[in-house]
Order: C-alpha cells, then structure tokens, then sequence
C-alpha cells in the first residue's frame, strides 16, 4: 500500500524563515508544498520520511528569498494492482459504491465488480440514493454504512486537475508551482468480503472468489450466551462450532464434519495462573467414535 | 520536480505506521502540539485499526522468513503482513494460482500466519471460535 519514492526539488525559501534552522524551515515547506497532495504515477503523498541532501542557498538577484536544490524521500500511498484493503463504505450510487479509507476516498467499485447477484433499490434513509443489495443464498445483504468491506484493486488512474482551477492557483500563488505536478487518483476496485451485522447480534462475513460467493462465516449469538460459527465450503454449509456457556464458566465446543455432531471439547475456566495465562481443562470423553476419556491442562496462548 | 527513483522500496502498514508513532501520533491526545499534521493523523487513525496495530518488527521479519518455504512473491508476503489472512477463503486472494502452488499445504500456511503475526484487538473477542478452527 505505501511506497518510498525520492524526489529532488528547487525549493524556494521565503524571507520570514530565515530565521528558523535550516532543516526545520526546509521540511515545513515541504510539508505545505506535497502532503496530502497527489502526484501523477506515484501515487498520494502521505509524508516526507527524510531530507538527503541540501544544496545551494542561492540568492537570486531582485529576489529576497533563498533557493535550495532538495533531495528528500516521500511515503506515498499508492497500492499496486492486486492488492486487497479493506475500507469503510462512503456513499453508494446507480453507478455503484464510493468507499473511502479514512485519509483517501476516491475508490469507486462500478457495478460490474460488485458481488453478484446484486440489485439495487432506492435508499429509505437518504433521498435519491440507491442501495445496492447482494442476494446469496435466498438471503439479501444490504451494503450499507457499517460495513468493512473488504476489495482488490483493479485499476489505477491519474487523470489531471481540471484546467480552469490551475488556472486560479496559478493566479492565487506567488510562487511559481508548477500545476502540472499534481493531478488526482482514481482507484477502481473489486468487492471481496463485506462484513455486517444483522440484527440480534448475528453477523455474516461474505467473500467473494472470482465472483463466485462464499459464506466465510456466519455467527450468531443465540440466547443465554450459545453461539453458532457455521462455515462455507463450497456452498455447503457446516456448523463449524457451536458454543454454549454453561453454568459456572464451562463451554463445550461442539464440531460438525459432514453433518455429523461431534463434541470437540469440553472446556472449564480454572482459576487464572500468575503468569496470567488462563488454565484450561479439556476433555475429549464425549466423542463417540474415539471412545477415550483423558482430562488435559494447558494454558491457552 | 524530478522524480530520482519512484520506488526505492515498499513498505508495509506496520513501518509507516512506526514512522508516524516516532514522531509522536500516539501519544498525544490533543493532535496539535505532535510535529504531525491532520492528514498524517488520518492515516494513522486508518492503520490504528487495521492488523498492523500491534506487529512487531521481529514478527514481521520472522513472517519473511517462514515464507520463503513457500516460495511466495514479494507482493503476496506484503499483503499477508498488512491483512493478516484467518482462514483458507482469505489466502485464495492474496495468492495467485493457489491451488496450484501450495493445494494442501494451505491450513499449514494459515497456521504459520495466525502464530507469527499477532491478532488484532478486537477479534480476539471471535477467539473462541478460533480455538474451535485450530483444533479441527
């Protein structure tokens, strides 16, 4: 997701911070002229890591300001093709969803990558928005705003700033900033996995392979602190634990292969050691196809 | 403006995320007095919550190394550091051509990634149905 990139660059030092140390005035410029500024091909700047070298301190005749030719690197944010990243949801369209990561939201998921199965219907809560919805299963999942969802990256784009505002930032600065530099970054994406919670603290994570859709898990919490894990290979859903909490800080752990219940563990919280790793008990007793019974202690990590 | 070298190298969420805990993005609860300015702090606040939060240079260097038993590209080593994969479903994305390459070594891989690479906070209240999927 982020990239070191070493840049050199004229800086011009105004007047007023002659006075400053020279390293500090340097990186402050620096900070006001990239961050949070896109450059073309590199991606967004997010911070300056180091100066290298400093040269010059030229004074140019008719010019009270200083000019230092700057070696310096850059983080720059910039995630290659593939890559997965989880964002939050920003707005979503007829076009598709705009998810946002926090410190950059221009990732736009176009309606051919979202999961599919999917329609849309128009949003209850905002007017003229659209929700998108994804059918898997016989169940709908809308997408809405708490969810994380989870992407790849398709594509990147550098298109320019629009000509009419260079031009106002041209007339606005007095210093002489080349336009030209900065332009804007579209990323276009893919959806992977969408998290979110439905109602009676149940939740489903959802993945995405290749457009075919699997349940990666589904929890729920059922009531007197039971809890269901059930998983998806495949399409075929197995119950990969059920928990129950019994009286007095007891689980058991149940396990399904192929439909069939097995008890995986039975454990009970002891008295913590301390070294403050909780002490285990668990016993295997209950499996009806291994038939031994044997009580371990273990400390969970 | 010339651009010297675009890439001198990559970084992962954990380094960047290091960079802006040195200069103090952390430890300062009114945002101003830090030497980081208020798009550093987005960044910081988005890398807070991912699986980077609470690596640890040695976890990523040994992660490095475990992987080179499975001959895995830079970049997919560098998407396992940043996400932290739980289960099969999650590594079929980040690796290409997986069942080709590491088919039935996958819940060794899964394994190795969830040891070296610690959880982050608040899945560890879904720990319990980890216990369940390690002992299967």
């Amino acid at each position: 997701m982020f990239l070191l990139s070493e840049i050199e660059h004229n800086l011009r030092l105004p007047p007023h911070l002659l006075s400053r140390p020279l390293n500090e005035a340097i990186k402050g410029e620096l900070d006001s002229l990239f961050l949070d500024k896109v450059i073309e091909n590199l991606g967004l700047c997010i911070s300056v890591y180091d100066i290298r070298s400093i040269d010059g301190g030229f004074i140019a005749p008719g010019d009270g300001a200083s000019s230092y030719k700057v070696r310096f690197r850059l983080v720059m944010f910039q995630p290659f093709e593939g890559e997965v990243i989880s964002g939050r949801l920003k707005e979503s369209n007829k076009d598709g969803l705009r998810l946002s990561l926090g410190f950059f939201d221009d990732i736009y998921v176009p309606v051919p990558l979202l999961p599919s199965p999917n329609h849309s219907e128009p949003d209850p809560e905002q007017k003229d928005g659209i929700r998108w919805i994804w059918e898997y299963e016989g169940e709908n999942y809308p997408i809405d705003g708490m969810d994380e969802i989870r992407f790849r990256v398709h594509k990147i784009r550098y298109p320019p700033i629009p000509l009419d505002e260079a031009r106002k930032s041209d007339q606005e600065d007095s210093e002489q900033k080349d336009p030209k530099i900065f332009s804007t970054m579209v990323i276009t994406v893919e959806v992977l996995a969408v998290g979110c919670v439905l109602q009676q603290g149940c939740f489903v994570f959802l993945y995405c392979v290749q457009r075919k859709v699997e349940v990666l898990a589904v929890g729920c919490v059922l009531q007197q602190g039971c809890f269901v894990f059930l998983y998806c290979v495949q399409r075929k859903v197995e119950v990969l634990a059920v928990g129950c909490v019994l009286q007095q800080g007891c689980f058991v752990f149940l396990y399904c292969v192929q439909r069939k219940v097995e008890v995986l563990v039975v454990g009970c919280v002891l008295q913590p050691e301390p070294a403050g790793a909780d002490c285990f008990s668990f016993s295997e007793n209950l499996c009806p196809y291994s038939g031994y019974d044997e009580t371990e202690c273990e400390s969970q990590q | 403006m010339k651009i010297i070298k675009s890439c001198v190298g990559a970084l992962t969420n954990f380094e960047v995320l290091d960079l802006l805990r040195s200069r103090g993005a952390g430890k300062d609860p009114t945002r101003v007095i830090a030497s980081v300015s208020p798009s550093e702090f987005k960044v910081f606040d988005y890398l807070e919550q991912t699986a980077a939060c609470n690596q640890t240079r040695d976890a990523i260097t040994k992660l490095v190394d475990e992987c080179k038993k499975y001959d895995l590209a830079k970049a997919e080593i560098l998407n396992i550091a940043n996400i932290r994969p739980s289960s099969a479903v999650e590594v079929f994305t980040i690796i290409e051509e997986c069942d080709a390459r590491v088919e039935d070594r996958i819940d060794e891989l899964v394994e190795t990634f969830m040891q070296v690479l610690p959880p982050h906070p608040s899945s560890q209240a879904e720990s319990m149905g980890e216990i369940a999927e390690d002992n299967s």
